[in-house]
């Protein structure tokens, strides 16, 4: 290996910490600095994206997510869900952003959150649900990813994203959306198949727990829905990239029965609003609905 | 007669189902009167004592002891699904017809080909579906609709801390 010449390397250090750098000259920077490894690594840490740029990432690696599978057709439906997310996220430490759900027409019991707060759970999921409570605590685990910046972490880890990130604008043209979405299909779908770290998973199952409870839910609706979930066969196909992406059911309510303690049993009496929720998700139990 | 036929089983595989939800204590429980936790304690039930889930409330499961002989509410988290001695259950009948009295897909390889999926599959194929993105950001809720939406529910915001792995309150999430 090289021995490392440090004053070219501090030089254009410096000049990137001053962001005096056009995105060409960081580029060309990253490129030459390729073979320094560790500092490669300092270098792209640098400089966190800005909100509208997390955004902007987030909107990208949504319409991928949604080219798996389509919104499902139920406009009534969707701007439920999107009432009980943003309620629920406005508790959340991120109040503002433009938090958007949606569901999506997807037999698959999943729910998936990514940058910027753009959050898509799965007509398998809502499903299994049993009222509006049930609910809130899976989209507060999903907020709860987004306030972290969890998937954004992991994204960053892929150079691509980063340097993409330096240069998306909060109102970026058609194009360079599109050339910014294009980007992202491949880091999208390596992230979401993988799964980020269970410490991230067990960490948004606390925070959702948390969120839920200071919307005005009962907080033991995660367990509730993890405890449906455990009682599933792990060789369900339903479940099957549920279960590859995140620690065991089991285990999740372990945590989560440590962490939480008797520490909120006072909120058990919250609101579990079951009616609304049936009336909600009727087209759900029809055939074929 | 083959409608009558089909429609007969659905009904018995939801009476199933519905009743099916069996599970276990996971440490010594005490079973109350009603699902509160000042509400008088009817027994205890020690750990790994085998229940019927007869009915769930938010962080609380009304269960009865498999002898029949003791009924009241458990803290949800002190009960666990399924067979204490085989965890977790696999393929058996019951879960293949659904989660609890859930309706769902079957699963059976005869079905599974009009299934709408989102497996690991389904996301390598996929391709952007930017007006897909759009339709998504047209279903927010203004402010006045969701402070309607929140009042109608009874929805009081305020509550708890975030709290680290071992239960401790953090003011701000780490």
């Amino acid at each position: 290996m090289m021995p490392l010449r440090p004053w070219p390397v501090l030089a254009l250090l410096l000049c990137v910490v001053a962001s005096g750098c056009s995105q060409q000259q960081t580029e060309a920077f990253m490129q030459n600095i390729g073979e320094a490894g560790g500092l490669e690594q300092t270098l792209r840490n640098l400089r966190e994206p800005t909100q509208s740029e997390e955004i902007e990432i987030g909107r990208g690696v949504t319409e991928t997510l949604l080219g798996a599978r389509p919104l499902l057709d139920d406009a009534e439906l969707q701007r439920y869900v999107n009432a009980v997310g943003l309620w629920v996220a406005q508790q959340s430490e991120r109040p503002d952003l433009p938090w958007r759900f949606g569901v999506n027409d997807s037999d698959h019991i999943n729910a998936f959150a990514a940058p910027g707060g753009y959050i898509i759970v799965t007509r398998g999921m809502l499903r299994q649900l049993r009222n509006e409570a049930e609910l809130a605590a899976v989209l507060g685990h999903e907020i709860a990813h987004v306030v972290q910046k969890h998937h954004l972490k992991a994204l960053r880890k892929s150079a691509v994203v980063n340097l993409l990130g330096a240069g998306v604008a909060a109102a970026a043209s058609e194009g360079e959306h599109a050339a910014l979405a294009q980007k992202l299909i491949g880091p999208t779908k390596t992230l979401y198949a993988r799964g980020l770290d269970k410490a991230d998973e067990f960490e948004a199952d606390r925070m959702g727990v948390v969120l839920a409870a200071r919307a005005g839910y009962d907080p033991f609706a995660l367990p509730a829905v993890l405890t449906t979930l455990a009682a599933a066969s792990d060789k369900d196909p339903f479940l099957a990239l549920l279960f590859k992406t995140h620690p065991a059911p089991e285990a999740r309510i372990e945590r989560l029965d440590t962490a939480m303690g008797a520490r909120f049993d006072g909120f058990s009496v919250a609101s579990q609003n079951a009616g609304r929720f049936e009336q909600a998700t009727r087209r759900l139990r029809v055939a074929g609905g | 007669m083959k409608r009558w036929l089909m429609l007969s089983l659905m009904a018995l595989c939801t009476a199933v189902s519905a009743a099916s939800e069996l599970g276990y204590t996971v440490r010594d429980t005490e079973l109350k009167e009603k699902p509160f936790l000042d509400a008088a304690t009817v027994s205890t039930l020690p750990s790994k004592t085998a229940v019927e889930v007869l009915t769930r409330r938010g962080g609380w499961m009304e269960v009865r002891s498999s002898d029949g002989k003791q009924r009241g509410w458990a803290r949800l988290l002190n009960v666990r699904l399924g067979d204490p001695e085989r965890r977790p259950p696999s393929g058996n009948l019951l879960s293949a017809l659904g989660i609890g009295n859930r309706p769902r897909p079957q699963t059976t390889a005869t079905v599974t080909t009009g299934v709408r999926g989102f497996s690991e599959e389904d996301l390598q194929k996929a391709e952007p579906a930017p007006e897909e993105l759009k339709r998504m950001e047209g279903y927010a809720a203004d402010a006045p609709a969701l402070a309607r939406f929140a009042r109608e529910g009874n929805l009081k915001p305020g509550g708890p801390a975030h709290v680290a792995a071992e239960g401790r309150p953090l003011e701000t999430p780490k």
